[in-house]
């Protein structure tokens, strides 16, 4: 996560708040990986991608906005997103408990505790 | 299909644009036998191509990256033998500004629907649906001038269509992921075209 102050800013594409544990995905290899209440981080998502929304807490990507089809998934699933964050798969370590506003485009550490879930 | 299409090109891409399916529906996506794709299907998990596994309570198929791989590779043959690379990319350049309206009157959409309480409802302004209708009608043309070189494109309109019958009564075929509805198939489209071009999102 950013050391400069654990808050990334993207663009909030599907509105909500969620928490999950952040898993980091870079290719299809890695799908199986995946569990339920997972925070999704990818690059960029296309078909093959559209079942892991039905699992997963939230979605947090390095391309696309509010346009995007992976937008249009998300809310379809009402599950937050927050697109457009520049390195994410860098800045982000999967197994931390990340806390994802898709209203306002913020993702933020947080630690795990009972209220974690979507929200 | 032309008899001369390569016979594990159709099963991968199926598996390409559908993301995770059953046999049954790889073999459905370009009419194909089920026994026959069943068998190469088997056959591309023995090369390290394609994965069968449980999801949601549905067991069924999708690709590895080096299926994914094979896959673009056999793309690229295809196009090149039917000497298409400049239409399609000349289709994928028309295709751009029309995606730009579809995804806009999606999210449009989507963001009243979320806005009246998270719920999909009949509200369906004229303006809105033209723009699928519209859309679906230069699609027509393009799907024209896919098929001309490559016949697997045919078929998105037709489906497009069948959408926009089924949203004028229930909105939410204009968007919704648990079944073919207009986005779905217009974002298989899109996958459709990166994929034959090879390139990337």
């Amino acid at each position: 996560m950013d050391p400069s102050g654990a808050v990334l800013h993207g663009i909030g594409a599907s509105p909500g708040v969620a928490c999950g544990t952040a898993r980091t995905v870079h290719s299809l290899d890695q799908f199986s990986a995946v569990m339920p209440g997972d925070v999704l981080v990818c690059r960029t998502t296309d078909p093959a991608w559209t079942p892991l929304f039905g699992m997963v807490a939230a979605v947090i990507t390095e391309t696309g906005g509010v346009l995007s089809h992976a937008a249009i998934v998300a809310r379809e699933h009402g599950i937050p997103a927050v697109l457009g964050i520049r390195d994410a798969l860098t800045r982000i370590s999967t197994g931390t408990t990340l806390t994802v506003d898709g209203t306002h485009g913020t993702v933020h550490e947080k630690p795990a505790g009972p209220g974690a879930g979507p929200r | 299909m032309s008899p001369q299409q390569p016979s594990m090109l159709l099963p991968l891409h199926a598996m390409r644009l559908l993301g995770f399916a059953d046999t049954k529906s790889v073999a459905e996506r370009f009419g194909q036998d089920p026994n026959h794709v069943e068998r190469l299907l088997i056959d591309a998990g023995a090369k390290g191509w394609a994965v069968r596994s449980s999801f949601g309570g549905i067991r069924g198929w999708s690709l590895t990256v080096s299926g994914r791989t094979e896959n673009e590779r056999l793309l690229a043959e295809e196009l090149t033998s039917a000497g298409g690379h400049a239409e399609v990319t000349a289709v994928h350049a028309n295709f751009a500004p029309l995606n730009a309206e579809v995804v806009a009157a999606c999210s449009k959409l989507q963001l009243r629907w979320l806005s009246d309480g998270n719920q999909p409802n009949d509200r369906i302004d004229e303006h809105t649906h033209q723009t699928f209708t519209r859309a679906t009608a230069s699609l027509s043309d393009l799907e024209a001038r896919l098929t001309a070189v490559l016949p697997r494109f045919n078929g998105y309109t037709q489906r497009l269509e069948q959408a926009v019958t089924n949203a004028a009564t229930e909105p939410a075929w204009f968007t919704a992921t648990d079944r073919d509805s207009f986005h779905r198939i217009w974002f298989e489209l899109h996958e459709d075209l990166i994929a034959t071009l090879g390139l990337r999102r």
